[in-house]
């Protein structure tokens, strides 16, 4: 490096302005008004955009991770899901379950269940074919804890 | 079946770290991560979520958080902390959610580190310093 890094300096630049400074560093950086008065948001915001402008903003990889979460979280995601059911098993793990004296074995993957060859999205699913009728699969495969007082 | 002194004991170096207060069993350092994908899903829905508040802030949809706090119907408090998620260091945030490594502090810890300027993040949110 010849030169040393002005990035630091610049974020310590913010930390002793004024909120009016701060206000014209937005106007300067931004090119338009600051939305509000607020000197925590105004500095931290600043100085994102001041690394941003430095060393780039998150790539497009991760961009796409982010956007497939933010979508999944509020319900839009329409494609596979990327976070997995914190109620699910390791991937790989094998659930057994015995009903009318027939044994069936379920494999725990990344986004799904495999039963008889076949993926499934949730093990309700599974055991309405199973039994033909509607369970909360993880009830059904015993996963769901039991209510307290029961034990 | 093997004689008792015949028996072969494996010994796995874990690690058990309280992680939003739960204890969660790490594994061990040589471990390579990611490679089923389990990223603790209480922190990538947070910052999904503050990555779509995000969106929404800088398309223009709000003015202010606590417009955005209305709009979602959580304290105002509680949604400008977590917003910060969306707002870490990129390379923390690849290595969170699209590596899926797992970070060696709480959720909450998360969104005081994004705070800091970039270089200094990973070393605070990773164990590799």
């Amino acid at each position: 490096m010849t030169k040393p890094d002005p990035i630091p300096a610049r974020l310590a630049a913010l930390k002793a302005m004024s909120v009016t400074q701060l206000k014209s560093e937005w106007q300067t950086i931004f090119a338009t008004a600051a939305p509000n008065n607020s000197r925590a948001f105004l500095e931290s915001r600043l100085a994102y955009r001041i690394q941003e402008l430095t060393y780039g903003g998150p790539d497009r990889e991760t961009r796409r991770m982010l956007d497939l979460l933010a979508d999944e979280v509020s319900g839009t995601l329409t494609r596979k899901s990327q976070i997995a059911d914190p109620r699910n098993p390791v991937v790989g793990t094998r659930l057994i379950r015995e009903w009318n004296g027939v044994e069936h074995t379920i494999t725990v993957l990344r986004d799904g269940f495999e039963w008889q060859g076949r993926p499934y999205k949730s093990l309700s699913a599974i055991a309405r074919a199973i039994t033909g009728t509607r369970w909360n699969g993880y009830r059904f495969f015993g996963l769901r804890e039991r209510k307290r007082g029961n034990d | 079946m093997m004689k008792p002194d015949e028996s072969i004991q494996i010994f796995v170096p874990l690690k058990v770290r309280k992680q939003n207060g739960r204890p969660k069993i790490m594994p061990p350092a040589t471990y390579l991560p990611s490679e089923d994908r389990t990223q603790d899903p209480h922190i990538l829905r947070a910052i999904g979520r503050a990555w779509g508040w995000r969106r929404r802030m800088e398309a223009g949809e709000f003015n202010t958080v606590t417009d955005l706090a209305k709009a979602v119907g959580l304290a105002e408090r509680h949604v400008s902390r977590q917003l910060r998620l969306a707002y870490l260091a990129p390379g923390v945030l690849k290595r969170l959610v699209y590596r899926r490594e797992v970070p060696a502090v709480t959720l909450l810890k998360l969104t005081d580190v994004a705070a800091l300027p970039w270089h200094e993040q990973p070393g605070r949110v990773f164990d590799d310093g």
